[in-house]
């Protein structure tokens, strides 16, 4: 009874007591007569009167009904509440009803919607995901990144790297943190059981995880007195992937022992899924810092700090300072000029992302924009098609909110379906991304993207905006008719001007947009050819690289370490297929490297006491020919170029243009190291061309590694090896070769140039697929537009071209009357498209490579190629104009 | 201008002239035709056909008192005008003109039985 009652509730509207009344009625002489089971008679008989009361034939007479009524008593502004909100289910319902009638059209605006809004839910989804989401440390907003900084008079301050002696004296002067870290990029080789494998590791001291709020899924982390000074204890704490990868998970694999450079290492416990700060590490151990370790003056460490309670990130950077400055007047030697530099550890995580992932929503938010105009133009068709009917409408006299409020209900059933498909698009599309995404572009936290309520409430209220945005037009339109104009019939020879207008301002909107969102595409696929081409200064193409420790080899002694050296050379240049052989300290398509500060020796106009900071490479003789970059000038390095000869440098092109403007190079002395302290000569020989380094061309100088073989030989060398052969032909070969020189050593990363580039470029190579994406969609969707909006024209100049063929035209005139209209309105789309991306692209310009963000060919190729597409779409329609038969259409009349 | 009746429409029409003037509301209406025809209706398509017929103008309606057995709610009577008896005569008529002299020939093809719907008890 219950449910009768609650079913026959519902029924609303006028004349509905007596119906509610009759169902009461009907229920109660039921139980008086002691019927059996009379609660589900009641609610099979309220179930039966319900949905014939809301059949789509009783809504829509009623609503005539009410219309009627109307426009005959009350001025409808006089509508109260209850009525209002009766209208509004109505108009809902009649929406839904005149919607389903046409399951053609509401396809297709309902694909445009769900298209853009899919698209804009996707790209949040990231956004949420990267940006809203908290990082997961504890109390992340206390977490603060030290830099330091190193200024010098007349120059900006650029960051260098923090040697445990500052670490050691900014810990013990700070008292706003409640704790400080530092930790130490290494590279370390895993043995033992399974494959020698290298691994990103982490020196880290003992509190690293405590300061970042982090705990282990399993086991421990490091105890104060395992990170002694100079003698870390054989401790190691992994990532969850490692364990995963190494362990299969197991619980044994806390306590047992790894192998960690050569060194049998007990690991302590396993860190939560997606936790590899910093530098996407997988590896921690106790850094062991002391003034006995090399990053005692030596640095190169990240240090994270916590805040205490009740201090600020201003307060500790005043601090900061302050210790900074006693330090410099303590120890001038080594901190003159050194300052610091505070940034939440959020900033510093989110640095570029953000802008990447920023770029990807608006360029998302474009996608959705066209969509908008598009059914915009789709459902203003339509109403043109019932003007008749709002002809009547509006002579029954029914108000602008009446006129309004169906095109809004209709607007509001397809935007808030397609806001709904959008979200159940972006839940399959996540995962999809995230197993596409390159996990460390999008941070080494950020493993899941998932949806969650933030993103389902992101897609409703996309479907909400679009459904106003998209309805505003339509509804300017119908509210602003005309009764005469519209009785007098549809049948205007051109369309009214107005409506024209509007239409043809949505196609300039669409087609604008479409040409922004092409412009960022084609320059990021330019960038990413560049990125694969030789524009990079070294040629991908028939190279082979591999990396080798000699000093892990047991080569420990400098002369065994470069007799070594020598043999890898003379026997992979050995090898029928190879062309030549060199190597370097660190590979330039993986994006690592040092730096060095240098100044020119003897030049007046460059200021006193000032450096520069270049790129530092130490090759051997053959490197640049293997490498496949040019020199422009001089000469490459030799055998000879060694400790006994004097020390020489080959400069890249943009620093030798940099230090001496326009003028040679060549016999040129530059100095490195501190200028206080002056530093060794070294005599330019050579200058070679730009390598794009860091995913931009930097300043690089390379010194030949004979000349400090020390420095240049202890860590793992890259060797290059170019082939006249298939690259990977030769990989086996070489690999057998190094086997027969010494079995025991590791060959690392054999890989080719080309399979290197692929996997460093994933992260443009990601951003542009989904940019080239979405320039399609908009494409696409801009298409559809013209060709509905260009459709339609020719539906209502019918009669006109009817008259003009029969009165002789010829097929030409016709093409180019129908024709001629849509290619001044495409063309207007286009130059704001193209005005208004030469305005945009700098917003991307800082993931450009090697093009302009104005690059002319790029915008060439987009006019060329929006013209024809606006041609095709267009060409359909006028092609039908053509067929016009004379007779037919003017029957009609 | 009027449409032909449908047969639903036509018994709630016979049903209005079967109850006394003071009786003809929706429970009353649904329970003449029920009993009449044999079939279960729902008290909606009871009125909204009669709501769609007073559009017509082949029937009118007044609100009487509310009463306890509707839950306070009032009654709608009904009540034939005279466009609404013309038509249903017209019907009826239009209907025994066509079918004139022919019924007994249709009973004789289905075998002598009766059709299956339209029986009452």
């Amino acid at each position: 009874m219950m449910l009768g009652r609650g079913l026959a509730a519902i029924i609303r509207g006028r004349g509905a007591e007596g119906l509610r009344g009759d169902l009461e009625e009907a229920h109660r002489r039921r139980v008086a007569s002691g019927r059996k089971k009379p609660g589900r008679a009641y609610a099979a008989d309220a179930l039966r009167s319900l949905l014939s009361w809301y059949s789509p034939a009783e809504i829509g007479r009623r609503s005539r009904r009410a219309r009627m009524d109307g426009s005959r008593s009350r001025p409808p502004a006089e509508v109260p509440r209850g009525r209002e909100w009766d209208g509004w289910r109505r108009d809902l319902l009649l929406a839904i009803r005149g919607l389903s009638r046409k399951p053609g059209s509401a396809a297709l605006v309902l694909f445009t919607l769900s298209l853009g809004i899919g698209v804009s839910v996707t790209v949040f989804t990231v956004f949420n995901t990267l940006v809203l989401r908290p990082l997961p440390f504890g109390d992340s907003d206390a977490l603060i990144r030290i830099r330091q900084t190193h200024e010098v008079p007349g120059q900006p301050p650029r960051a260098t790297s923090v040697t445990g002696q500052n670490f050691t004296a900014w810990r013990e002067g700070a008292a706003q943190f409640s704790d400080m870290a530092a930790a130490r990029y290494r590279t370390l080789t895993l043995s033992g059981e399974g494959s020698a494998e290298r691994v990103v590791g982490i020196g880290a001291t003992w509190n690293h995880f405590r300061v970042l709020g982090v705990a282990p899924v399993l086991g421990r982390t490091f105890q104060a007195d395992e990170d002694r000074a100079g003698s870390p204890a054989p401790v190691a704490v992994i990532s969850h992937s490692l364990w995963s990868r190494r362990f299969g998970q197991a619980l044994e694999a806390v306590g047992s022992e790894m192998v960690i450079n050569g060194r049998p290492h007990t690991v302590l416990g396993v860190l939560p899924p997606g936790f590899r700060y910093p530098y996407s590490a997988e590896i921690w151990v106790p850094l062991g810092l002391g003034p006995e370790s090399e990053e005692w003056t030596r640095g190169n460490l990240n240090i994270s700090a916590r805040l205490g309670p009740g201090s600020s990130i201003q307060l500790a950077r005043e601090e900061m300072e302050a210790v900074a400055q006693r330090l410099e007047e303590e120890r001038p030697e080594t901190n003159e000029g050194v300052g610091v530099a505070l940034v939440t550890i959020e900033a510093e995580v989110l640095e570029g992302m953000d802008a990447k992932v920023k770029a990807l929503l608006g360029a998302a938010l474009f996608v959705l924009l066209i969509a908008c105009a598009n059914v915009a133009t789709i459902v203003m068709a339509r109403l043109q098609r019932a003007q008749a009917e709002m002809a009547v409408r509006l002579a029954l006299g029914a108000s602008r909110r009446d006129m309004a409020r169906p095109i809004l209900a209709e607007g509001l059933v397809l935007g808030l379906s397609a806001g709904f498909i959008g979200i159940v698009l972006a839940a399959w599309a996540g995962p999809a991304l995230s197993a596409m995404s390159p996990v460390d572009d999008l941070g080494p936290f950020f493993q899941s993207i998932r949806v969650d309520e933030q993103v389902v409430a992101f897609g409703i209220g996309a479907g909400l905006v679009v459904a106003i945005l998209f309805s505003l037009p339509a509804i300017f339109h119908a509210t602003d008719a005309r009764i005469g104009s519209l009785l007098r019939g549809v049948r205007g020879v051109v369309g009214n001007r107005r409506e024209r207008r509007v239409l043809d301002g949505l196609v300039v909107a669409e087609v604008a947009i479409a040409v922004v969102l092409l412009t960022g595409a084609g320059l990021m696929l330019k960038t990413l050819q560049n990125l694969q081409r030789r524009e990079m200064g070294i040629e991908p193409r028939g190279l082979v690289t591999f990396g080798v420790a000699p000093s892990i080899g047991g080569y420990e002694a400098l002369p065994d370490r470069l007799a070594f050296l020598d043999r890898v050379l003379e026997r992979v240049e050995a090898i029928p297929e190879v062309e030549t052989v060199g190597f370097t300290n660190f590979n330039p398509l993986r994006d690592q490297g040092w730096s060095a500060a240098l100044w020119p020796e003897g030049d007046p106009s460059f200021p006193e006491g000032q450096t520069l900071p270049v790129n530092h490479r130490g090759v051997s003789h053959g490197y640049f020919q293997a490498a496949g970059t040019e020199l422009v000038a001089g000469r490459g390095f030799t055998r000879a170029d060694d400790t006994d000869a004097p020390h020489v440098v080959v400069l890249s092109e943009s620093l030798a243009e940099g230090l001496w403007p326009g003028e040679s190079a060549l016999g040129r002395r530059v100095r490195a190291g501190l200028p206080s302290t002056g530093g060794p000569v070294f005599t330019v020989v050579g200058v070679a061309e730009n390598v794009a380094d860091f995913g931009v061309l930097s300043d690089t100088w390379y010194r030949p590694y004979r000349q400090d073989p020390t420095e240049f030989t202890t860590r793992t060398l890259e060797v290059f090896v170019r082939t006249t052969d298939q690259p990977t032909a030769v990989i086996e070969r070489v690999r057998q070769v190094i086997q027969e020189i010494d079995p025991n050593l590791p060959v690392f990363r054999i890989e080719t140039g080309e399979e290197i580039v692929r996997f460093e470029r994933r992260g443009e190579t990601f951003t542009t697929f989904l940019l080239a994406l979405f320039a399609s969609m908009g494409l696409l969707l801009a298409a559809v537009g013209i060709y509905g909006v260009l459709s339609h024209a020719v539906t209502r100049r019918w009669q006109e071209l009817s008259v003009r063929v029969a009165l002789g035209a010829k097929a030409g005139t016709i093409l180019g009357l129908v024709l001629g209209g849509s290619f001044s309105v495409v063309g207007l789309g286009l130059l704001l498209g193209l005005g208004a991306a030469g305005v945009l692209t700098r917003f991307i310009s800082s993931f450009l490579v090697g093009v302009s963000p104005l690059d002319p060919g790029v915008f060439c190729a987009i006019a060329v190629g929006t013209l024809s597409v606006a041609g095709l779409a267009g060409g359909i329609p006028a092609w039908r104009a053509t067929r016009v038969d004379p007779r037919t259409a003017l029957q009609e009349e | 201008m009027s449409k032909s009746l449908g047969e639903f429409e036509q018994a709630i029409l016979f049903a209005l002239l079967e109850l006394a003037e003071d009786d003809a509301y929706g429970v009353r209406i649904r329970e003449v035709i029920e009993d009449r025809t044999g079939r279960t209706i729902s008290s909606g398509a009871v009125y909204t056909a009669l709501d769609r017929m007073e559009d017509r103008g082949l029937v009118e309606s007044t609100l009487g008192e509310p009463t306890a057995i509707r839950g306070g709610r009032r009654k709608r009577m009904y009540r034939l005008r005279p466009e609404g008896a013309e038509t249903l005569l017209r019907s009826v008529r239009h209907f025994q003109q066509i079918s004139a002299g022919l019924l007994p020939r249709l009973e004789a093809r289905l075998g002598g039985g009766a059709p299956a719907t339209g029986t009452g008890s």
